[in-house]
């Protein structure tokens, strides 16, 4: 019987499909806790700079003397940079909709877009916003593999080409909830916020900042101007790279879920076809008893 | 006692407690001992030294950032690894590996930024043998 056959056929390419769901959902798996690793690894790093930077500007304020860096100076914000941390490949469901909707919701006015990931560079083109340029980054996420980027977008900032650098990317809440989030990193206006934001994520390491206060007057060496010349340019660097290293974490935890849900419908989807297949036989063989039964009785 | 934190980008290296810490700077070395005043300052390629009861512990680091608040000295590095543990040999073939690259990226002219990042990177291989040597 053709219907059969055409049943058996269906289980088949559903159980390979299944298959292939399964083995990304594992690799996403391994792939998410390394991307983790990574992510948490580096956090006491950025949150010390953030720190040091804290303290040289509070320091700075305290003896009068004002910052005399471009990336403190608060200007009229004509356009909007912003740069979107999105993931080459799809199938990690809603997680780059997600990030695309919260930048159609938020950003109106004139904005300038820089793209990590083909799925950022295909939303900015299509809906005809104003793209500067276009990066892939590998699945390591090398700090050497940005520089580029930070380089074109620092020179942008500093030239006047956009007067903010904002990032969008999928923030990792945890394996199932990742939450779209815009995050201003200049022109460095309140380090404060940024400072608690990555206090509550490096938990119990409070301890690494140590002395807050101490009233006397802070020396700098070999002189403010060359501590400041590089410290706000590393700061910038390194949180960035930080938060690229949080949303590949997020995209493999929803790559992880997508693919789990995949697997488990072609499962239900396995379990209803055998069913069908069992039922269709059984029809087949009660079909041809009977029919062997009425030419038995014929004779 | 100082509190001293050693933090790179991979990794919390270090957390000890000190007499005496002794940092590279651009200046040349800078003693730390209790109730020094709050410092910022730029740390080179070189060795840092951690004196705790008379023994002292020897610690290359890369070029980085240091502070000094209270008595917590925070230190802010590329990299630093404990002078004990450092193999010269592959110390040795890593720094030729890395000035071949630098000769490279010399003749081909990439960008200063690059170049400047191998120069380092060669000057804290150095740095780690020399630290090493002098303690055989």
């Amino acid at each position: 019987m053709a219907n059969l056959r055409d049943i058996r056929r269906r289980i088949k390419s559903v159980k390979n499909t299944r298959q292939i769901t399964r083995a990304m959902q594992l690799v996403s798996s391994s792939k998410m806790k390394r991307a983790q690793d990574a992510a948490v690894a580096g956090r006491p790093y950025a949150l010390l700079l953030a720190d040091l930077l804290d303290t040289v500007g509070e320091k700075l304020d305290l003896t009068g003397a004002a910052i005399a860096h471009p990336f403190f100076e608060k200007r009229e914000v004509k356009t909007r940079g912003i740069l979107i941390l999105s993931t080459d490949k799809g199938l990690c469901g809603p997680l780059n909709t997600n990030l695309f909707r919260k930048i159609v919701d938020e950003v109106k006015g004139d904005a300038k877009f820089i793209a990590v990931g083909r799925k950022a560079t295909q939303f900015i083109s299509r809906s005809k916003r104003d793209l500067i340029a276009d990066f892939t980054v590998s699945d390591k996420a090398a700090f050497s593999e940005i520089r580029p980027m930070l380089k074109l977008m620092i020179d942008a900032f500093l030239s006047g080409e956009i007067d903010t650098i904002e990032v969008a990317y999928p923030s990792f809440v945890n394996v199932l909830v990742q939450e779209p989030v815009i995050q201003s990193l200049l022109p460095i206006v309140d380090l404060r916020e940024v400072l608690d934001q990555l206090k509550k994520r490096v938990a119990g390491e409070d301890n690494i900042l140590g002395a807050r206060s101490d009233a006397r007057e802070m020396v700098f060496e070999p002189s403010a101007e060359e501590v400041l010349a590089q410290l706000p340019d590393l700061y910038v660097k390194v949180i960035i790279h930080q938060l690229l290293l949080e949303s590949r974490a997020a995209e493999y935890s929803a790559r992880m879920v997508a693919m789990k849900a995949a697997t488990d419908n072609a499962s239900s989807l396995v379990d209803d076809l055998t069913l069908d297949y069992n039922k269709a036989r059984q029809a087949a063989i009660t079909q041809e008893i009977l029919e062997i039964a009425a030419a038995a009785s014929a004779h | 006692m100082l509190t001293l934190e050693i933090i790179t980008p991979d990794a919390k290296v270090l957390s000890a407690e000190a007499t005496q810490v002794v940092l590279p700077t651009e200046s040349g070395e800078t003693g730390i001992l209790t109730g020094h005043i709050p410092m910022v300052t730029k740390i080179v390629a070189g060795e840092l030294k951690v004196i705790k009861e008379g023994i002292t512990e020897f610690i290359a680091v890369d070029h980085g950032f240091a502070k000094v608040l209270g008595n917590t000295i925070s230190v802010l590095t590329e990299a630093a690894i404990d002078v004990a543990v450092i193999d010269l040999s592959e110390v040795e073939s890593a720094q030729a590996r890395a000035e071949q690259a630098l000769r490279e990226a010399e003749a081909e002219g990439i960008d200063p930024f690059e170049l400047e990042q191998l120069e380092k990177s060669v000057q804290f291989l150095i740095a780690q043998k020399l630290a090493k040597g002098r303690r055989r």
